[in-house]
Formats: structure tokens, sequence, C-alpha cells
């Protein structure tokens, strides 16, 4: 990888569609500060909750989103040829791809987040009331769901050339049922009866206990280890499908 | 040097696009790469510059296997397609996104030639005519200065004074230590241009000559009574025949290159022998 080249690379894509996104971000930022504004007028009070859930879906899709269009660009060879044939390597483009979208995009979205409450901060000492927070706010949950499902849209972004954000959502809804169901087939012959099993939070936290097996992937190292070697396969996987790809 | 060795490619092995195409360009001449549609003269283009992996066989530019797509191997080649569609913005702004990337890239080059062509630096890009993309395009090509240009049918979509700007800007800009192959099948766009002949027919490269070998080689010439002596191929035109000899008497004349692609491409004459 080249350093010269991925700075180049991160400006072309700014250059080039840097303005929309940030107009795209900060007009779904707003609509959300307006409805939250908007919403509970009657009592008078900033909803927090709304906020975070709703902010929280803007950096869980948005993100994914984003990644999944960050090689779309090649998908005609009339408007990707230039990108295609740039000099730099696959390395290069895909680094700068997942820089943008993941990390980026993630800097992007903490500035919204953290302005927007200081917008309700400022609307709190201007004496509107603020309603009390039942919504548990998980960042490190938050964060690995995120760069997960960013690199597995990366990947879906080199693999697939035409609507690679609809191809993204059928993929992983496919790919979910298959681990759901093999898991579900694996514990269906693994488990004992009078076993105790319980799922909680599908996707993040998932826990089975019994007297024969002990199998536990939680908010821990664990987990972390696997969100990195999940999205290191993603990656591997994406490095190879752009390296095959044709304009 | 482009080295094609053994290159095919097909999407289904019962259709072949190209099959053991074997080539090797040198530097310093204009290629005229010339073949019926669908003879795949695109898919050639795009394997020579990385864009499209062969099936079979490598291409190697200056020592560089494209299929290898590494940083190295983009900065010796080129390709301006056939369609061009520029981004959404205005010229210093395509610039600033592309030229960085291209070590040599000669910024005044580029904003001579657009002059030349007549294309607007202000407005954006994508507002331009599909002419004038090309143009802008095939301005960025020669501007980036990288040792091989590939140009396909880069006459489509230009009107008849730009096809001739095309000619001018071409042989103004392009150096003696860079090679450029043209693919088309407008012959007569680029038959002044051109100084080697590469004709694909049938998956394969059925000619290959430059002009002093097929001038050295072939007699060109129009008459009203076929003599089989030499005849190679004839072609009626009206009341007269338009004729391709073998050139015994080294002769010189001009070359019919309409004539010499049909006879290269017609299975009954092999033009070798």
């Amino acid at each position: 990888m080249n350093f010269n080249n991925i700075k180049l690379l991160i400006r072309r894509y700014f250059l080039k569609d840097g303005f929309n996104v940030i107009i795209g971000m900060t007009s779904i930022w707003l609509l959300i500060i307006i409805i939250n504004s908007l919403k509970d007028q009657a009592v008078s009070a900033i909803d927090l909750d709304f906020y975070y859930t709703a902010m929280t879906m803007l950096l869980i899709i948005g993100g994914p989103i984003l990644a999944s269009l960050m090689f779309f660009e090649t998908s005609e060879s009339s408007k990707g040829y230039q990108f295609a044939i740039l000099p730099v390597s696959i390395a290069d483009k895909l680094f700068s791809a997942w820089f943008i979208s993941s990390i980026l995009y993630g800097l992007l979205f903490a500035m919204y987040y953290y302005f927007g409450l200081i917008i309700f901060e400022i609307l709190k000492k201007m004496g509107v009331n603020s309603k009390a927070i039942s919504y548990s706010f998980m960042p490190n949950e938050m964060i690995q769901i995120y760069f997960l499902t960013n690199a597995f849209c990366l990947m879906g972004a080199s693999w697939f050339k035409k609507n690679p954000v609809v191809m993204n959502m059928v993929f992983s809804t496919i790919v979910s049922i298959l681990f759901i169901g093999s898991l579900g087939i694996i514990f269906y012959f693994i488990k004992p009866s009078g076993m105790v099993s319980s799922f909680t939070d599908a996707g993040t936290m998932l826990s089975i206990n019994d007297n024969i097996t002990r199998f536990t992937i939680s908010n821990s190292a664990d987990s972390m280890l696997l969100v990195a070697l999940l999205t290191g396969f993603f990656m591997l996987v994406a490095f190879y499908k752009l390296k095959e790809r044709s304009i | 040097m482009i080295e094609i060795n053994n290159a095919s490619l097909y999407y289904r092995k019962a259709n072949p696009v190209l099959s053991n195409v074997s080539l090797n360009l040198a530097k310093g001449h204009y290629y005229g790469l010339f073949g019926k549609n669908g003879e795949g003269k695109t898919s050639l283009l795009k394997m020579m510059c990385g864009g499209l992996n062969p099936t079979g066989g490598a291409i190697n530019v200056e020592h560089q296997n494209m299929a290898t797509r590494n940083a190295e191997t983009f900065k010796k080649i080129t390709l301006v397609p056939e369609m061009v569609l520029l981004p959404n913005v205005n010229c210093s702004v395509f610039l600033k996104m592309n030229a960085p990337f291209y070590p040599n890239f000669n910024y005044s080059n580029f904003h001579k030639m657009l002059e030349q062509f007549h294309i607007p630096v202000s407005g954006k890009l994508s507002n331009l005519s599909q002419g004038q993309q090309k143009k802008t395009a095939i301005a960025f090509g020669l501007a980036a200065k990288t040792p091989w240009l590939l140009l396909d049918e880069p006459t489509n979509g230009l009107d008849i004074p730009s096809k001739q700007q095309f000619q001018t800007i071409l042989s103004e800009f392009f150096n003696a230590d860079q090679g450029v192959i043209i693919s088309t099948h407008q012959i007569q766009d680029i038959e002044n241009l051109i100084d080697q002949v590469l004709i694909l027919d049938n998956q394969k490269i059925v000619f290959n000559y430059s002009l002093e070998e097929i001038e050295n080689k072939f007699l060109f010439e129009t008459t009203n009574i076929l003599k089989e002596d030499h005849l190679l191929y004839h072609e009626k035109q009206g009341m007269s025949f338009n004729t391709l000899q073998k050139n015994v008497l080294k002769i010189p004349g001009t070359i019919n290159l309409a004539l010499l692609f049909n006879a290269a491409i017609n299975p009954s004459i092999n033009l070798y022998k």
C-alpha cells in the first residue's frame, strides 16, 4: 500500500462525491433534530430516546449504504474506466474505500451526533424539558456491528456491479437466514433435553448454556476477535473480487 | 513494448471472444487495430490496459503483467473508451481528481488540447456533448504521458472538423517514446495517421504489417480488366475493379486500407503467402 495513493484516492472521492454525502447527511440530521423538536411539542420536551435511536439508524444504515456504493463508479465502463485504470494498487483502492466508509463516515457521524447533543443542552438551558432516557446506548456493540456490516457491504460492493445496495440487502438477508438456520440446526442436534438456552439480542449477544457445552459469544474480547476475523475475511474476499473485476 | 502471449478470452468456452492472440508491439508507432463489429477489439484493448483479465495467456506492458493490476503496471498505459461519460464536476476539479496519479501529467498540454478542440473549461463536464466529453478524455489521455495510449473508436461521435483536429492533435502531442493503438472500424478516419496495421478477425490477429511492408508486398490498382497474374483479391466498383496484387516489381503506390481489410478477413485469401 502506498500512503500517497491512499491520500489521493480519498481526496478524489471527496472532490467527486463528498459534497453530496455531506449534504445528504446534514439533511437527515436536521430532519432528526426538527422531528425531535416538534414531536413532543405538547409537553415541551426533548426526546433523547428518539434522537439516540434515529442517530443509531443513521450510523448503522448510512455507513453500509456508503460502503455499498464505494465502487459503483465502475459499474459502467464509460463512467468508471478512469477509476478502474488509475495507477494505484487494489489494496490502495480497498483501504481508501474502507477508510472513507468506516472511519471518515464514523467521524462525521460523531460530529453530527455530539453537535445535536450540544443543541439539546442549549435548549435545556433555555428551559425546554428533557424526557428521561430509557434507551441503553451500547457504543462497543454498535461500533462492532458498524465495522462488521461495513466490511460486509464493501465485499458486496466489489462483488455486485449493478444495484450494490439492493444486492447487499438481499445477500445479507440470505446470509443471516442461513446463519441463524445453521445455528438452529446445530443446537437442535447438540442440545440435550432440559437444556436452557437463551438468545438475547440476536446478532450481538448470544449465549447457550447447558451441562455439556458452554458456548458464549458476548461483548468481550471474544466477540471483538470474531468481528475482527470476519472483517478481515470480508476484506480479503473484496480484495480478490476487485482484482478480478472488469470494466 | 507490449507482449501478448497466447491471450484468450471467453465467457463460455464454446464461444470465445479471443483465442490465442500473440503480438509484440513496439513504442514509437501508431498502430491501427481494425476488425468487424464484435470481433473483440474493445476486449483486447481492455485486456491490454488491465481492465479485463485474460482467461488464458498473458499480457505484459513494459515487462509488467497487466493481470497483477499493481500501481506500476497502470502507470504504463491509459485507455480512452468508445463511450465516455465524465463526472458532474468542472474541468479543474476533474484534473485535481485524476491528474495527480500520473507523475508525468502535462497540464499545459491538456489546456492547449482543450483549446484546440474548442472545449469550454468553465461549466460541468457532464453537461458537455458526447463528442466534447470524448475529446476531453482524449486530451486527458494524451496529457497523462503514459508510455502507451489506447484509443477505442476515437472518432466515433466526433464531427468532421473534430476528426481532422484529432489527427493533428495526436501527431502534435504524441512523442516518439510513446506508442498508440487506435481501434476502429472507420479506416478512413485514421489512415493518414497510422504506420502499422493490425487486423483482428475470427478471434485472432490475421494481419500485422507496417505500412512500409504493405507498400513493398502489395500493389493496389483500379483497373477495367482483371489480370490474373499476381492478383490476390479484387472488388467490383461500378465498371472497374479495385485490385490487390503482389507487388513483384516493387512499384510504389497508394495503399487502399479498406480493400486490404476486406482481403485480410476473406477466409479464402492468405496474404502472408
